[in-house]
C-alpha cells in the first residue's frame, strides 16, 4: 500500500503496508459480502475541503472514503469490524512538540471518526516509537503486524 | 549490557575502502557558489568529469519527473533546460545514491530504503530552508542527503550488532542515538562527521550530518542543523526508512521557534511533503534502471 492509498477487494487478496511510522495501517472487511478494504493514512485532519485523490491522506476523511466504497461495492456497515496498527511518535514529544507529534494526533483521529461511524474494532498495535509492517490476507482475516522486537505475530483475524 | 563493540572511529574511516568513495567531482559541485561567477557550463563541465554520475544525471533529466517533451543529451543542454540549481542538486543526488540505496544490515533496512529516507530528508530539509528562509536550500538538501552516512559505514563494519544496540536502548529506554555513545562510545552522526570530513565535505553540510538529532548544541548555531533535523523527523514520521532503530529519537521542539515556523504551518508542509515525495518516485526508477 502506497502512502495515501485507499483500496478494496472482493474476493481474496493480500494487502501489505511496509515500514509504518506514524502512518496507520487500518483494514477493514465485511465477511458476509466477502469486501475488504485498506487505507495508509499518513495525517489526521484535512482541515480545507480535499480533492478526490487526497482523500486517503487524512484520518477524517480516508476512513469514511473507504466505508462508502465497501457499501458501493456491496457491503453493508453493520458487518464491517475493522482493524489498525502504527501511529508511532519521536521519543519525548511534548510541550509545542506535542504539535508535531503525528503519530498521537492520527491515533486520536482514527479513534473519533471509528466512534462516529460506530465501526468495532477488533484489535491495535499502535504508538510507541516502534516502526511497524501490517499485512492481511483476506482469504483468512488474519492480519499480522511486525516488528524488529516481537517478530511477526498474528494480530486478530477479521473473520469468525 | 552485552560487550561492548571495541571499534574506533579512525578505524571504520580506515577501513572504507570496501565503501564507495564520494566522487570528486560531487564535491567540486558542492563547492561551486551561486554567485554570478559561477557559469552555468562551469557545473556541466564539472559533472561531466565524473563518467557514472554524468550517466546518472541525465538519467535524472530525463526520468518522467520533469515531463520532458524531448530527450536530454547532455550537460549543457541539461543545465540549460532544468537550470543551474536542479543540476546541481541532481549532482549531489547521482553521488549519494550509490552510498545510500544499498540494504543495511544490522539496521533492518531493504534496498532503496536508506534511500527513501536519505532523499526524504533532504526533501524536507529542502522545503524548511525555503520556508524559513534561515539556511540555504541546496545546503540543506544536501546535508539532508548525507545525513545519515554513519549509518552505511557502521552497517557495513558492526552489521548484525548493530541489532543489540536497538534492545539495549529499548530496554533501557533510551533513544537510538544515546544507545550508540554507551556501547560504542560515538554515534552515527560522528561516524558520518568524521567520513565526511576525510573526504573534504564543505563544513556546513557537515553541521547537518553533525547534529542532526541534537541541533539545539550545533555550536556555533547554523540552522542546516534544524532543518535536517525536523527533515528527518518528518521522513521518519512519513515511514521512509524506518528501520530497527524505528522512532527511537528526540525530537527538540526548539527548532519550531529557531526556524520561526508555527506547528500549525508545520501540518501543511507536512502535507505538501507528502505530495511532493511521492512524485519524485518516478525519478527513483529511472535512477535505478
Ligand atoms: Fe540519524
Ligand atoms: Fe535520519
Amino acid at each position: 500500500m502506497g502512502l495515501a492509498e485507499i483500496r478494496i477487494a472482493k474476493g481474496p487478496a493480500n494487502f501489505a503496508f511496509i515500514g509504518l511510522g506514524s502512518c496507520i495501517a487500518f483494514v477493514a472487511l465485511d465477511p458476509v459480502a466477502d469486501i475488504a478494504g485498506a487505507a495508509h493514512i499518513m495525517l489526521p485532519k484535512s482541515g480545507q475541503p480535499v480533492k478526490q485523490e487526497h482523500l486517503g491522506k487524512f484520518a477524517d476523511t480516508a476512513v469514511g472514503e473507504l466505508v462508502r466504497l465497501m457499501e458501493s461495492h456491496g457491503a453493508k456497515k453493520e458487518n464491517i469490524t475493522a482493524a489498525y496498527a502504527g501511529g508511532a511518535s519521536l521519543a519525548e514529544v511534548d510541550g509545542a512538540a506535542a504539535k508535531f507529534d503525528i503519530g498521537s494526533r492520527n491515533l486520536d483521529a482514527i479513534k473519533a471518526v471509528l466512534d462516529t461511524l460506530k465501526i468495532p474494532v477488533k484489535a491495535t498495535d499502535a504508538g510507541g516509537n516502534t516502526g511497524r509492517t501490517l499485512k492481511m490476507a483476506t482469504s483468512s482475516g488474519d492480519v499480522t503486524v511486525k516488528t524488529i522486537k516481537l517478530g511477526e505475530a498474528v494480530l486478530c483475524s477479521l473473520r469468525g | 549490557m552485552s560487550k561492548p563493540i571495541n571499534i574506533t572511529l579512525d578505524d571504520i574511516v580506515a577501513r572504507t575502502t570496501d565503501l564507495p568513495t564520494f566522487s570528486a567531482a560531487a564535491l567540486e559541485v558542492m563547492k561551486m557558489a551561486d554567485s554570478a561567477n559561477t557559469r552555468a557550463q562551469d557545473i556541466a563541465r564539472v559533472v561531466s568529469q565524473d563518467q557514472a554520475m554524468s550517466v546518472r544525471v541525465l538519467r535524472l533529466a530525463n526520468s518522467a519527473f520533469y515531463g520532458m517533451s524531448r530527450k536530454v543529451s547532455s550537460l549543457p543542454e541539461a543545465v540549460v533546460v532544468l537550470g543551474m540549481r536542479t543540476v546541481k542538486n541532481l549532482a549531489m543526488v547521482a553521488a549519494t545514491y550509490p552510498w545510500m540505496s544499498k540494504p543495511l544490515k544490522g539496521y533492518d533496512l531493504g534496498p532503496m530504503q536508506m534511500w527513501h529516507h536519505a532523499f526524504g530528508t533532504a526533501l524536507g530539509a529542502q522545503m524548511l530552508a525555503i520556508k524559513s528562509r534561515k539556511c540555504d536550500d541546496q545546503l540543506a538538501f544536501t546535508s539532508g542527503l548525507l545525513h545519515d552516512v554513519g549509518k552505511v559505514a557502521l552497517s557495513l563494519w558492526i552489521g548484525e550488532k548493530l541489532k543489540a544496540i536497538v534492545y539495549y536502548a529499548e530496554r533501557e529506554g533510551l533513544t537510538f542515538d544515546e544507545a550508540e555513545r554507551k556501547i560504542l562510545g560515538y554515534d552515527h552522526t560522528e561516524v558520518g562527521e568524521h567520513l565526511g570530513k576525510n573526504w573534504n565535505l564543505p563544513d556546513d553540510v557537515l553541521l547537518g550530518v553533525r547534529w542532526h538529532h541534537e541541533p539545539a548544541k550545533c555550536e556555533p548555531y547554523h540552522a542546516v542543523a534544524d532543518c535536517v533535523h525536523l527533515g528527518s523527523a518528518m521522513a521518519m514520521s512519513m515511514g521512509l526508512g524506518i528501520g530497527g532503530d524505528g522512532l527511537l529519537y528526540k525530537f527538540d521542539d526548539g527548532c519550531y521557534l529557531r526556524l520561526g515556523i508555527s506547528p500549525d504551518e508545520m501540518d501543511s508542509i507536512t502535507a505538501d511533503y507528502v505530495e511532493s515525495f511521492k512524485k519524485y518516485e518516478s525519478m527513483f526508477q529511472a535512477m535505478a534502471a
